[in-house]
């Protein structure tokens, strides 16, 4: 496989791994792309599984490492997203700016390591390569999992009643 | 039956991460147990509104109207990449300089094999993408023209490696490289690093609207509709190439106007900034 052939196969769900991770597209941007030209820069070769591990770690770890990913959640649940599309209509604009901000409040919510198994499930990752990316053993992973998904809907719920 | 399996199990079974032994044992518990079944579908439902509710974050990149576009993304990557390489190597460059100063090491620098000389040279750790059979065979790849131009770049090829160069009736561009070397390759463009020892050989198509190679950021071929230039010197591919219709390149270019920067061929075929 390619450089080019892995970054079209796992750039897109790495880049949305991110975005849910930070709820800020520049951020993610920028950490997806560091990741891979870290990649290049230390020479990392493998399997292809080893090396979309290598990649989704390398960006949580940069993305944990920016202090101003912070600041930048705390900016997007009090201003609410700007520039709708145009087809979107006031009330719809209104409606996905409380679904996103519930979401994005019951997400951040949870520990690091909910927020972290959750969405690299998402990806598709397996219980062996989740074990490896939050320092667990493989087998306590289907346990940390189910209780991530419901203290998650619990958030939702009480998002839901605020 | 009492050992009724925890929802960190029943979630492992979901997920089909059970082991075979588990699967059929959490299989033949749950044909007789309602209430487990019962929870099973209560994760499963879980599972899908969690699911649901992360699905959600991505309408707010919609919203924003920002779309992934990998090719520009991977574009940026590269440029990123080649500036860090290039930082690297200027930051080796002056440092190398200072240290020659400081020590009045000139003479032992450039001795031949001395660690010192290396290091002044900038020899970066090659990119190495997908290397295990090129390091021990050698490797060879065809790449498609884009819009009817199409780029070989070499980077720093070994001190024993020669550079042949091949006009061919064919519509891709084929490159041989010795064992040691490493492939990176895009739409109309290949990149070799590398190379050990023997012929590293370059084909480009005859029609080719533009073809080019570069060595280490170097112009030194040029094929444009037809007209074949090497180090800025037109040549006649019949009177230089010998009978198979190789063409050897000197190491380095031997005088002309070849040294263009590389810099304004990736500014000109890379996508747009989003």
């Amino acid at each position: 496989m390619s450089f080019e052939q892995l970054f079209h196969d796992v750039y897109p769900r790495l880049h949305r791994y991110c975005t849910r991770l930070t709820a800020d597209s520049d951020v993610a941007e920028d950490a997806a792309q560091e990741a891979f030209v870290r990649l290049l820069d230390h020479g990392v070769t493998g399997e292809r599984s080893r090396l979309k591990s290598w990649l989704f770690k390398v960006a949580t770890h940069l993305i944990r490492d920016r202090v101003r990913v912070k600041d930048n959640r705390a900016r997007l649940l009090e201003e609410n997203p700007v520039q709708p599309p145009p087809v979107e209509t006031p009330a719809e604009e209104l409606q996905r700016s409380e679904d996103v901000a519930r979401v994005r409040a019951a997400l951040d919510s949870l520990s690091e390591r909910d927020r972290t198994l959750l969405l690299l499930r998402e990806e598709g990752f397996a219980y062996r390569e989740l074990a490896e990316a939050v320092d667990v053993k493989a087998t306590s992973v289907g346990t940390l999992l189910a209780r991530a998904r419901e203290r998650l809907a619990r958030a939702l719920d009480d998002e839901d009643e605020t | 039956m009492t050992n009724h399996p925890d929802d960190g199990r029943l979630q492992t079974y979901l997920d089909g991460e059970l082991s075979f032994d588990g699967l059929e044992a959490v299989e033949r518990h749950l044909l007789s147990c309602e209430p487990c079944r019962e929870r099973v579908d209560a994760l499963r439902e879980r599972e899908a509104r969690v699911k649901a509710a992360l699905a959600q974050l991505d309408r707010q990149m919609d919203a924003e109207g920002r779309e992934v576009e990998p090719e520009a993304a991977l574009w940026r990557v590269r440029q990123a990449r080649a500036r860090r390489r290039s930082a690297t190597r200027r930051r080796r460059l002056a440092t190398a300089a200072t240290v020659v100063l400081l020590l009045g090491a000139g003479a032992a620098a450039a001795m031949p094999g001395s660690p010192l000389r290396s290091w002044i040279a900038g020899d970066d750790e090659p990119v190495r993408v997908e290397t295990a059979e090129v390091e021990t065979e050698g490797a060879a790849l065809s790449f498609q023209l884009r819009d009817g131009e199409g780029r070989v770049e070499i980077v720093e090829p070994g001190d024993e490696v020669e550079l042949q160069l091949r006009l061919a009736q064919r519509a891709e561009v084929h490159v041989a490289a010795p064992p040691g070397a490493s492939f990176e390759t895009g739409p109309g463009w290949a990149r070799i690093t590398g190379g050990h020892r023997g012929a590293l050989r370059v084909e480009l198509p005859m029609d080719a609207r533009r073809a080019s190679v570069t060595v280490d950021q170097r112009s030194r071929v040029e094929l444009r509709e037809g007209v074949l230039e090497v180090d800025g010197r037109e040549v006649d591919p019949r009177q230089a190439a010998d009978d198979e219709g190789w063409i050897s390149l000197p190491r380095a270019p031997d005088g002309g106007d070849g040294g263009r920067d590389e810099g304004e061929d990736h500014l000109e075929q890379a996508p747009e900034e989003a």
